[in-house]
């Protein structure tokens, strides 16, 4: 009975996993600006989820349960990172900065456009674009009311406009 | 009513596109269900830590052929280590005796640095083993598909029920990934100029076998982790031969 639970789980993990495969990758990609340790983190996050077997039935909103514990994952990394290699800021954006021509000039844009923004808005903003969420999965993902997950993407992307064009950079 | 809801009103697209991801990476990881209660190598790494960790540095650690891709070398290593019939791998590891009796030795970040060999046959699906240590009493462990034996000074000193190692399942790189990734073992694929780096990264200790594109050999496969704030190599596979074991 327990193994028939467990293999449930396991099959309902793999098949989230799978379906929001392309979406994970790309939200971690975004926040840790390297294809190989988003491919780390996502692994990781499936062989920790699938450690917890029969316990997953537990969990009604699995997927939400997944970016969460993404979120966490990529923000632990980026936190043992962050003491040694600090992010640019905004003040020293040049307009070249805005045209990327790869991945990593791109992360680098969007790694200093996020961290002009308080964490809630740039989770927000994050989950939204690299990872492809509703504004309701995002409420739920973040706990937080439909209205302020709304609100909070609104805040974000106009105070990055108005940082830009205060810096005659749009 | 207007509302926040309104999505129009409530985002600039100038900022949207510049936050729009143009360039993005792909990935290629599959999320499988594996198969209940299979044995497999990446099972054995509970049941017997030091002989499944030079398997596994074994599994990854071996190619002659000369590829272009770390993917074509690793599969062509797959390859060979499935039609070899036998192999011989000289190893050297850090030790310290199992309390528990269950096995021989533990990997120990503070044990002895032993040498050792172990000999794999294959049989058919079976994979038989033998890792002869040199340490004082001569070890020797037999796997031989059916049971473990221990003896030590020439004596039998304990015999136990063991299912042996089943390496063909791990006979693709989708399979492999598939089984490193349900025992929490990361396989990696990484190309350095001329190096080709195969690594795993379980909870304590990785393993990383370096392979030479131009020389199409394997350079060397290493099992290390972190201890107190330094990275401690704990086994490392010296040297494997191929069809060199005598028939038995």
């Amino acid at each position: 009975m327990k193994l028939t639970t467990e293999n449930k789980q396991h099959t309902r993990l793999a098949q989230l996993m799978q379906s929001e495969r392309d979406h994970l990758f790309r939200y971690a990609c975004y926040r840790l600006g390297s294809a190989t340790d988003a491919d780390d983190v996502v692994q990781e996050l499936y062989v920790k989820l699938s450690r917890q077997g029969a316990r997953l039935a537990e969990i009604d909103d699995l997927k939400g349960y997944v970016y969460r514990s993404l979120s966490n994952s990529c923000t632990s990394l980026l936190r043992s990172r962050r003491q040694f290699a600090p992010t640019e800021t905004l003040d020293t954006l040049r307009s070249d900065d805005l045209a990327p021509t790869d991945f990593e000039q791109e992360f680098r844009l969007i790694e200093r456009l996020m961290a002009h923004l308080p964490e809630e808005q740039s989770e927000v903003i994050r989950l939204r674009i690299y990872g492809g969420r509703t504004f309701d999965e995002i409420a739920s993902i973040c706990n937080i009311p439909l209205t302020t997950a709304k609100s909070r993407f609104r805040y974000g992307i106009d105070k990055l406009r108005e940082a830009l064009e205060k810096r005659g950079l749009l | 009513m207007k509302t926040n809801n309104n999505l129009d009103n409530i985002t600039d697209r100038r900022v949207e596109d510049l936050l729009s991801p143009r360039f993005a990476p792909t990935t290629s990881l599959e999320f499988k269900v594996p198969a209940p209660r299979r044995r497999t190598l990446w099972q054995a790494v509970r049941i017997g830590a030091v002989a499944a960790m030079v398997a596994v540095a074994v599994v990854i650690g071996i190619s002659s052929v000369q590829t272009s891709t770390a993917r074509e070398v690793v599969e062509q290593a797959l390859t060979q280590l499935l039609e070899s019939d036998n192999y011989l791998v000289r190893f050297t590891a850090h030790v310290t005796e199992n309390k528990s009796s269950r096995e021989l030795y533990d990997i120990d970040f503070d044990g002895t640095p032993t040498q050792g060999t172990v000999e794999i046959r294959k049989e058919e699906s079976k994979i038989k083993m033998a890792i002869k240590w040199q340490d004082e009493a001569r070890s020797m462990e037999l796997y031989d598909g059916e049971s473990y034996r221990r003896y030590q000074n020439g004596q039998l000193v304990l015999e136990r029920p063991h299912g042996g190692i089943d390496l063909t399942p791990l006979a693709t790189i989708d399979n492999l990934k598939e089984y490193a990734l349900l025992t929490g073992l990361l396989l990696k694929f990484r190309e350095e100029g001329d190096m080709i780096l195969v690594s795993t990264r379980g909870d304590k200790v990785g393993i990383v076998a370096r392979f030479s594109k131009s020389e199409g050999r394997l350079l060397g496969a290493e099992c290390s982790g972190q201890y107190n704030g330094q990275q401690v190599t704990v086994l490392t596979v010296d040297q494997i031969d191929f069809d060199v074991l005598p028939a038995e």
